[in-house]
This record gives C-alpha cells, sequence and structure tokens, in this order.
C-alpha cells in the first residue's frame, strides 16, 4: 500500500467504494487520537458492509461459513502462538507451508474473524495475468457458494497489493498421498468409503457449476477424525491453464489427466470423475493405470490406450470394486459415470450397501413390537425435543456449521385421530400408532431403529418402498417412518416387549456402516405374527412387508447402539452427528385391553 | 394491465408504486418485490442469527414483511426511496427481533445449550462484535434523515451509485458517490461521540 496518508474523507470515498483500505497504516498514520478512533469507526462501517456484501454471495449456500468459527470453536478466539510473517488484506501470515509453481500458501489468522485460515496467494506474475486472476477470483466466489462436508469451505478470492489470493478452511490432517506412501496401499473397502467422500464432494462441486480440474491424492486431506476433504482448486486452474501446453517433465498431477484434456480439450465433470478413478486405483495399487515420464509418452501412451488394468496389479480386489474403477477411468469420457452420483452409487453398491433403499437381508422371527403403517395418519406422538448441534470439529472449523432438529415422537389415535406427543418413559400399548416428527435445517440422512428388553430389534426408518428417503431435505417436517403412495404410515405396535429402546440418529453424511448394520435387522412391517383383520386393512400400503418373515436374535442392535453411542461421541468433535435414544414402557400386563 | 404500463412501472418511484399496489395493481407490487427482495435478502441474512435462520424462512418472513408495510403505508409518506428503503429496513429489523424472540420460546434439549450460547448471534455481530454493532445503529440514528439514507443504500443495501442517487433524489451517480462519502464521514464522527 501507498504510505501517502490518508484523511477520513478519502478513507470514506474508499469505504463507499468498496476498495481495499491499508487500515494498519491508516490508523499508524493518523495525526492525532481522535482521527485514530474516527478511523477506526471507518474501518468498522467497512466491516460491516463486507458482512453484507458477503452475505450476498453466500446466503444461498454458506450460512455457516461465520458461525463455524467465530461462534462455535474455542479455538478461534485464541491468540496465534506465532508472530505474523506478514500480512495480506486482513490475514496475518503464520506460517509457510508450501510453495509451488503457481505461488504460495500459508497457514494465516483472519483477523477480522478471528479464525484461522489457509491462504494460497498468486505469485505477482500469475496475478498480473488478468485472465488467470480473475479466473481464480471468480471460481473462488463460486467455492465459496458451496456447502459441503467433503469440500474444503472456501472464504474469499479477492486481489489485494496486486496479488490473487484465495482463503479457506484449514485443514488439520494428512494428504491421501502422504498416507499412501506411509503406510503403503490401502484395502478396497476403505478405498471405496473414501471414494463415496469423494463422488459427493465432487457431486457438490459439479453442481455448483465448478469443475475442479485437479482431483489427485496430494489434493484430498484425511482430517484428524478421519473427515475426507477435497482440496485445491487454485491449483487445478494452474495446472489446466498451463501444463498440458507445455512440454515438461511430468510432475505427477498429469497421470492424474484424462487423454481428451491432455489433448487440450476443456476438464469436464467426466474428467474428474476419470481423475477420481485414477485416485481410487493409486489408492489400491500405488501406481496410476497409465505410468509416464514425460508427456510425449503420457500422450502416445494415451492414444495407444495403454492402460494397466486394475485387475491385472491387484486380483485380488472385490470385482465390484475393479469394476467402478475401470469404468470411471474409461477412455472414453462417454463410458465413464455421467455424474458422480452415478459413481456413488456404484461404490455402494460394491460396499454391499444399497443406495437409498436398503433390502432385507435376513429372515426375522416373530417380535414383540413392530412397527409399521397405518394409512391415513395421525400422528401420534413423542418427543424429542429441541436440539442444536455443532456439527463439526472445533479444531478446524467447520464445513457444515450448526444445524437445528427438531424432533417429536407421536402416538397417533387410530381411529379417533386424536395425537399425543410421547415423552420418554410414556407408556405404549398394543395397537398404538406411532411416527416421528423430524426436521432439520439441513439435508440429513436419518436412522431410527428399537430394541426391546427381550433383545428384539428393529429397523424403523428408513424403510423400503417409503418416502421421503434418506437425505432428509432440510425445513420441511418429515413424519416417519413415511408414506407410500401417498398414504401415510405409522409404526405399530403389535406386542408387548417390556421397555423398548429408540435410538435416532442424523448425520449430514451418509452412514454406511451404520446401514450395512441395520441390513442384519429385522424391519417395520415384516412379521410373522399373524396381524389382525382390522390392522391389515388399514396396512394395506405396505402389506406386501407383513409377509416377509424376519429374524433377529438382539445382537445387530447391540452392536448399532453401541456403534452409535462410539459415533456420537466422536460426532460431538468431528462429524456433528445427532444421536438420541428414547426409552418407552411397553409392559406386558398393562398393555391389555387399550384401545 | 397493459404492457405499457409494465415498462412504465419501471420508471416510478417506491412510493408511487406502494399507492398503485394499494389501489390493486399486481404488477405495481411485483415490481415493488422485485425491487426489494433481493436487497432485503441480503441485509436480512446478516442479521438473522444463525441458528435462527433455521428456524424461520427469510424469503417468507421479507415478503410478509412488504406485505404489511405496503398495507400500512398510509401512515408514512416518504421523502424519497432512499427513506422508504430505511423504513422498510426497521420494519424488516422489528419483524426479526420478534422472531428470534419467538425461537427462544421455543423448548430445546439441555446439551445444546453451550451451542446454543454460541449461536446466539448474527454474522454482522460475530464479525464486528455487539459492541461495535450498537455503537453503529445508535450514530445511524442520529444522523439525517438524508445521510441516513444514504449510508443504508450504499453500504447496507449494496445498491450502486446511480440507484443510490435515484434512491436518494441526488442528480447524478457521481453526486449520490460525494454525498454517500460525507455521509459516512459524518457517520463515523457519530459514532466517536457514542
Amino acid at each position: 500500500m501507498s504510505d501517502r496518508r490518508e484523511d477520513p474523507e478519502s478513507l470514506a470515498g474508499r469505504v463507499a467504494e468498496g476498495l481495499p483500505v491499508d487500515w494498519e497504516e491508516a490508523i499508524r498514520s493518523a495525526p492525532d487520537e481522535r482521527e485514530r478512533r474516527i478511523v477506526r469507526h471507518l474501518r468498522l462501517v467497512e466491516s460491516l458492509g463486507r458482512v453484507y456484501r458477503g452475505a450476498e454471495s453466500k446466503s444461498e449456500a454458506r450460512e455457516d461459513t461465520l458461525d463455524a468459527t467465530t461462534t462455535l470453536n474455542p479455538v478461534a478466539g485464541l491468540s496465534d502462538p506465532l508472530p505474523p510473517i506478514g500480512t495480506w488484506a486482513q490475514l496475518e501470515l503464520r506460517e509457510k507451508l508450501g510453495e509451488g509453481g503457481f505461488g504460495e500458501v500459508y497457514r494465516a489468522w483472519d483477523r477480522r474473524l478471528d479464525r484461522e485460515v489457509a491462504l494460497k496467494l498468486l505469485k505477482t506474475e500469475e496475478s498480473k495475468n488478468h485472465s488467470v486472476a480473475s479466473q481464480v477470483v471468480e471460481e473462488g466466489r463460486l467455492l465459496a457458494k458451496l456447502h459441503h462436508p467433503n469440500v474444503v469451505a472456501v472464504f474469499g478470492a479477492e486481489v489485494h497489493d496486486g496479488r490473487v489470493g484465495l482463503w479457506m478452511e484449514f485443514i488439520r490432517g494428512r494428504s491421501l498421498e502422504q498416507v499412501l506412501s506411509e503406510h503403503g496401499p490401502f484395502g478396497a473397502r476403505e478405498a471405496t468409503l473414501i471414494g463415496i467422500d469423494l463422488c459427493r464432494a465432487l457431486a457438490a462441486v459439479h453442481g455448483g457449476g465448478v469443475v475442479h480440474r485437479d482431483v489427485k491424492g496430494q489434493n484430498v486431506m484425511r482430517e484428524e477424525g478421519g473427515r475426507i476433504v477435497l482440496m485445491d482448486f487454485g491449483a487445478g486452474l494452474d495446472v489446466s491453464g498451463r501444463e498440458h501446453t507445455a512440454q515438461m517433465h511430468i510432475s505427477g498431477t498429469p497421470l492424474y489427466m484424462a487423454q481428451e484434456t491432455i489433448r487440450g480439450e476443456p476438464a469436464t465433470r467426466q474428467s474428474d470423475i476419470y481423475s477420481l478413478g485414477v485416485l481410487l486405483y493409486r489408492l489400491v495399487t500405488g501406481s496410476h493405470p497409465v505410468e509416464a515420464t514425460s508427456w510425449s509418452e503420457l500422450r502416445d501412451k494415451h492414444s495407444r490406450g495403454e492402460t494397466r488394468l486394475l485387475r491385472d496389479v491387484r486380483s485380488d480386489l472385490p470385482e465390484a470394486f475393479v469394476k467402478v474403477v475401470e469404468r470411471a477411468t474409461a477412455w472414453n469420457p462417454s463410458e465413464r459415470f455421467g455424474t458422480a452420483g452415478q459413481m456413488e452409487q456404484a461404490l455402494t453398491r460394491a460396499l454391499g450397501v444399497e443406495a437409498s433403499t436398503p433390502t432385507i437381508a435376513k429372515p426375522a422371527r416373530p417380535r414383540p413390537v413392530v412397527v409399521f403403517g397405518v394409512a391415513g395418519l395421525l400422528a401420534a406422538a413423542i418427543v424429542v425435543g429441541l436440539f442444536v448441534v455443532p456439527a463439526l470439529t472445533r479444531r478446524t472449523g467447520s464445513a457444515t456449521g450448526t444445524y437445528a432438529v427438531e424432533a417429536a415422537l407421536y402416538r397417533n389415535g387410530a381411529d379417533s385421530g386424536a395425537r399425543e406427543r410421547l415423552e420418554p418413559g410414556a407408556l405404549l400399548a398394543l395397537q398404538d400408532h406411532l411416527t416421528l416428527e423430524f426436521k432439520a435445517s439441513v439435508p440429513l440422512h436419518v436412522y431410527v431403529i428399537d430394541e426391546d428388553d427381550n433383545g428384539h430389534s428393529y429397523a424403523l426408518f428408513p424403510l423400503p418402498g417409503l418416502e421421503p428417503r434418506n437425505p432428509l431435505a432440510p425445513g420441511t417436517t418429515h413424519v416417519l417412518p413415511g408414506s407410500r403412495d401417498g398414504a401415510e404410515q405409522s409404526w405399530l405396535v403389535d406386542s408387548p416387549g417390556g421397555r423398548e429402546h429408540l435410538l435416532v440418529l442424523a448425520s449430514p453424511t451418509r452412514l454406511i456402516e451404520f446401514e450395512a448394520e441395520m441390513n442384519n435387522l429385522a424391519r417395520a412391517g415384516q412379521s410373522a405374527v399373524p396381524i389382525p383383520e382390522t390392522t391389515i386393512a388399514r396396512l394395506r400400503g405396505i402389506g406386501g412387508l407383513a409377509d416377509s418373515p424376519a429374524a433377529s436374535d438382539g445382537k445387530p442392535a447391540e452392536r448399532l447402539f453401541e456403534m452409535a453411542k462410539k459415533i456420537a461421541a466422536r460426532s460431538e468433535v468431528v462429524k456433528g452427528i445427532w444421536v438420541r435414544t428414547i426409552e418407552l414402557e411397553n409392559p406386558r400386563p398393562k398393555l391389555r385391553g387399550r384401545p | 394491465m397493459g404492457l405499457d404500463d409494465t415498462a412504465g412501472l419501471e420508471r416510478l418511484s417506491s412510493v408511487e408504486l406502494v399507492c398503485r399496489a394499494r389501489d390493486g395493481n399486481r404488477q405495481a407490487l411485483d415490481h415493488l418485490f422485485a425491487r426489494y427482495l433481493p436487497v432485503l435478502r441480503r441485509w436480512a441474512t446478516g442479521r438473522l442469527p444463525f441458528w435462527a435462520r433455521d428456524l424461520v424462512d427469510t424469503d417468507d418472513m421479507i415478503q410478509d414483511t412488504l406485505v404489511r408495510t405496503f398495507r400500512s403505508v398510509e401512515a408514512f409518506v416518504p421523502r424519497h426511496d432512499g427513506a422508504f428503503a430505511a423504513y422498510l429496513r426497521q420494519v424488516l429489523d422489528n419483524r426479526i427481533r420478534d422472531e428470534v424472540r419467538n425461537a427462544t420460546r421455543r423448548p430445546r434439549g439441555d446439551e445444546i445449550s453451550e451451542s446454543r450460547a454460541g449461536s446466539e448471534v448474527s454474522p454482522l455481530e460475530a464479525a464486528i462484535g455487539g459492541e461495535a454493532l450498537r455503537r453503529y445503529e445508535g450514530a445511524l440514528g442520529r444522523l439525517s434523515e438524508d445521510d441516513r439514507a444514504l449510508v443504508l443504500s450504499r453500504i447496507e443495501l449494496g445498491l450502486g451509485f446511480a440507484e443510490v442517487a435515484r434512491a436518494t433524489n441526488k442528480p447524478t451517480a457521481d453526486a449520490a458517490r460525494m454525498a454517500v462519502r460525507r455521509a459516512l464521514v459524518r457517520l463515523a464522527t457519530e459514532m466517536d461521540h457514542e
């Protein structure tokens, strides 16, 4: 910035125009204390205007940006022990993390919002390239609108002091490439789980109108706690702008590039999917499907279709996983997955879990409490309460931020239409119809299971064939278990079970392993117990399920409860998973005779 | 309404549009919504605490506020559109306070108190602090109607200088630019008197 002193009116002009101001210099050079205070007030007004302008670009998808760190992250309020090594805009540079052809990456401190961030600064010469600079800034703004736990939260991008900067969430963890080099190739299951998270990340990125362009092991972080985070969009821009036209030694990234991108065609969703396929290939093999040491060699191999098949390198891998990777890395873009979501589905199937409607895996035996649906209506209920949950780690800030959950369990009068909210410990009766009302501020995957004192357990939600399915849309009160063909269903208490333990679990991300365990449970609506005619009449909506035998030895649910507890304990800090258990009395003697 | 009327509505002030809307002109009402919904949405996003935003549909709240204001605006005769925008902002601010009060009365679980307490603040408070925000609000309230409209139009609502000029009856965008600049100095001076 210039050393020329600017008076308050001049500074006010810059604020009005939305131009950057070197406030430290302005305060320092003020002639007296009163003017220093005036300058500080102007700075405050400028901050205020910036928040409003920021709200404009972030209001749709990134409303948690400020919240995640300024209000939920206790670490954020602490001063950083390292002295600044420089400043850029409102950021104090604390530590240089890396340097490349494009510029430098710093760990920095946002003085305005009191949070730790990672700052990527383009080199001065790069920043002078108007095309690159405007592309980075524009893409940064697009990314700032994204809101996904598997995508690094970008806070902003702008030009300051002649340099383009992009600042984002600071992730503590290790890149997949580091993990690979330290521990060797991954197993198929772990790679699949990582792939699923990255598919979700890419789906969010693509949905936001952005192509990543540089999916690779170095650009995916495994955060402390396990969250997989896709990073480093700016480098992708840089690479796509230059490397494919240069005759240079291959440094790694080109080996992730699809043949059409290497030939100079623009990066697309399909080229991102190709790169993700290469990443999965590399995770399980330590190598790439097309290896080369120069651009010309790489181009030649691609043109000849010289690819090392995954099944030739790792013949021990599950066929389903191999097929996903081979399809993702198909030479012809049209033969790859059409979307990241399709690839996620395929990976999920490879894991042995059906995407949104888990199938019933085991036959069931008679159960004491079965819940299932009744047409028409009425909510019944119990409740769980209103909760607001901190969603992600305190250590790193959050991509998910705070979300609110309202959940209440109701008992519905089957005929009268009466509706009663059930509190924990409420007394159940045979033929009670129960529903759970659930509303959240963000999309959540919800799971409901029930276990009774006899050790019998049931999966109550999600149920095949019913709507809604996970993830539940935000801002809407969902009445679970849902509806079929427009007819609302409810869970029916069809036998006494002593005490019922309902577990309600909600997560911003899908819990694949939990779903796999749920598949071992009997499902509501399945029963070998004869259902009274009157009930059958009300159950036409899911009558098909009633014919399926179900079995449960009680152990799967115990595992699930234990798993949920562990997840919950972890989630307070890492995953933002919301877990509640509700105990309801369902004693044998008292149940008889209840209408 | 015919097409000619629609084209003409673009040039009308907000006050004139309100009058037409009250007379049953649906297109005038649509124009008012189109004119104010985006800026008020942006404004409300900065004002609503994060947790309350989860519980309140911001667009619904703004639309409801606009409709109520348009219906009852007889009692308020603004000098210009900027003053009208300031009036809308105040009405919306009151509505947000009501929503927040209502939301805090709702039941909640025990273990959320810590996180809830942390998210009580709005993005503005989080960014500049509650004390600073009150200082700003106090000073803004003591400015002249014209200066207040200038600051609100440019800083809070993010209008371009041409729009600021139209909203505050300035002859040109440059005149509005200068006026905003001086209003900001007066605002900062007033903040120093807190």
